[in-house]
């Protein structure tokens, strides 16, 4: 297994399977994008299957307002989330290939994480959960804000009536 | 919301990336609410002991709690085999790469599960502690495993999902004599992440605290029937 993992087309494979399971659970159709000489870049799965989510939502907006292209998708990432937004990044450049969202700039801003201090009940902004309380100078408290993924805005461009 | 300026359009969506996933959480939830089946879903690194707990597990609710499982692995069906010889129907979710379950997944793998005949089903995720935490799949109650051998940072490298956890068991604790583990320390860091998440701590081994996770298990059956019955 470890020579597996370290072979190059081993990552592909994993992609490659990755996106027929994903066309079994949605009915996407990934053929044009699997044809694709791509994965230049370094790709961590659950930032894929989180673009691939973000291309059916904006896709499925663009059906409903009449888009002929998407070309802007903003994003918020919270900093209590998994997602590392460069991963997320490449992973949508390569998610959206073959799609409506083909053209489509991803900007992702993030947002800082909300605690509720555990010991004072102050509220106070951190970048981590261990952050110390202004206020009473406790450890961590409970997060009250930045642990959403959110689709913010998506800029299309429509057929000229 | 949306304004028109010629060719271009924009929409304000907030929408929530998760929400699709988050339904179908909450559908399989609710389904299996109402038939009185608890359904814990368990994280953890790679070797922590998930499949060694729920072994130790089904031996121990033997003859008391109907227990099923749902084992999510990127190769191989060998937890399968594992916990199947322990008489536990179980459905084996092999992700093919993919490094954490999602909610569609195991509404599935539940489809498959005899859930008339069951009183728990319990949810073994890929062995990761960053994806899994991020998908809910419908679980009453979430676990998370920390293994002596791993060393009490990993509550500190990865916090999400032992924030998230309902209770942490601190597993291997036979081992604790070996290491430089210090237990009270991994508590202190768990503490400020997540003070009201239960700690127990557990070998599956010589069966250390198995009567400690066994009756949270039974009170956590008995929440649920009870919100039936209400």
């Amino acid at each position: 297994m470890a020579t597996a993992l370290a072979d190059p087309s081993y990552a592909k494979q994993r992609l490659a399977t990755l996106l027929r399971m994903w066309h079994v659970m949605t009915r996407v159709d990934f053929s044009a994008l699997m044809a694709r000489p791509f994965l230049g870049g370094e790709l961590t799965l659950h930032e894929f299957s989180l673009a691939v989510r973000l291309i059916e939502a904006i896709g499925q907006k663009a059906e409903e307002v009449g888009a002929v292209k998407v070309s802007l998708v903003k994003l918020r990432v919270g900093l209590a989330t998994t997602v590392v937004p460069q991963f997320l990044s490449e992973a949508f450049n390569v998610a959206k290939l073959g799609t409506i969202a083909e053209d489509a700039e991803l900007e992702i801003e993030t947002d800082p994480i909300k605690l509720i201090c555990w010991n004072c009940g102050a509220e106070f902004e951190a970048d981590n959960f261990f952050a110390e309380c202004q206020s009473c100078g406790g450890i961590g408290g409970k997060v009250i804000s930045g642990d959403q993924i959110v689709i913010e805005r998506v800029e299309f461009e429509v057929k000229q009536q | 919301m949306s304004d028109s300026e010629g060719q271009r359009k924009y929409v304000l969506m907030f929408e929530h990336l998760l929400e699709a996933n988050e339904l179908i959480a909450r559908r399989t939830k609710e389904q299996l609410t109402e038939s009185g089946v608890l359904l814990i879903n368990i994280l953890s690194s790679p070797g922590s002991g998930k499949t060694t707990l729920l072994e130790a597990t089904a031996r121990a609710l033997k003859g008391r709690l109907r227990m099923g499982a749902i084992l999510g692995d990127v190769a191989t069906e060998r937890d399968y085999e594992r916990l199947s010889a322990c008489g536990v129907p179980a459905v084996q979710i092999v992700t093919g790469g993919e490094c954490h379950l999602e909610a569609a997944m195991v509404e599935q793998a539940v489809r498959q599960l005899p859930i008339e005949a069951l009183d728990v089903v319990f949810i073994e995720n890929v062995g990761n502690l960053v994806c899994p935490a991020e998908f809910k799949l419908g679980e009453h109650f979430r676990v998370t495993l920390l293994s002596v051998p791993e060393g009490e940072d990993k509550v500190l490298k990865y916090p999400h999902a032992f924030r998230t956890a309902d209770a942490i068991l601190i597993t291997k604790i036979d081992l604790l004599e070996h290491t430089r583990f210090d237990a009270g320390l991994a508590e202190s860091y768990i503490r400020s992440l997540n003070p009201n998440a239960r700690i127990i701590k557990l070998s599956a081994l010589t069966n250390f605290g198995l009567d400690e996770w066994l009756t949270l298990i039974f009170d956590w059956h008995g929440s649920i029937i009870r919100r039936v019955d209400a």
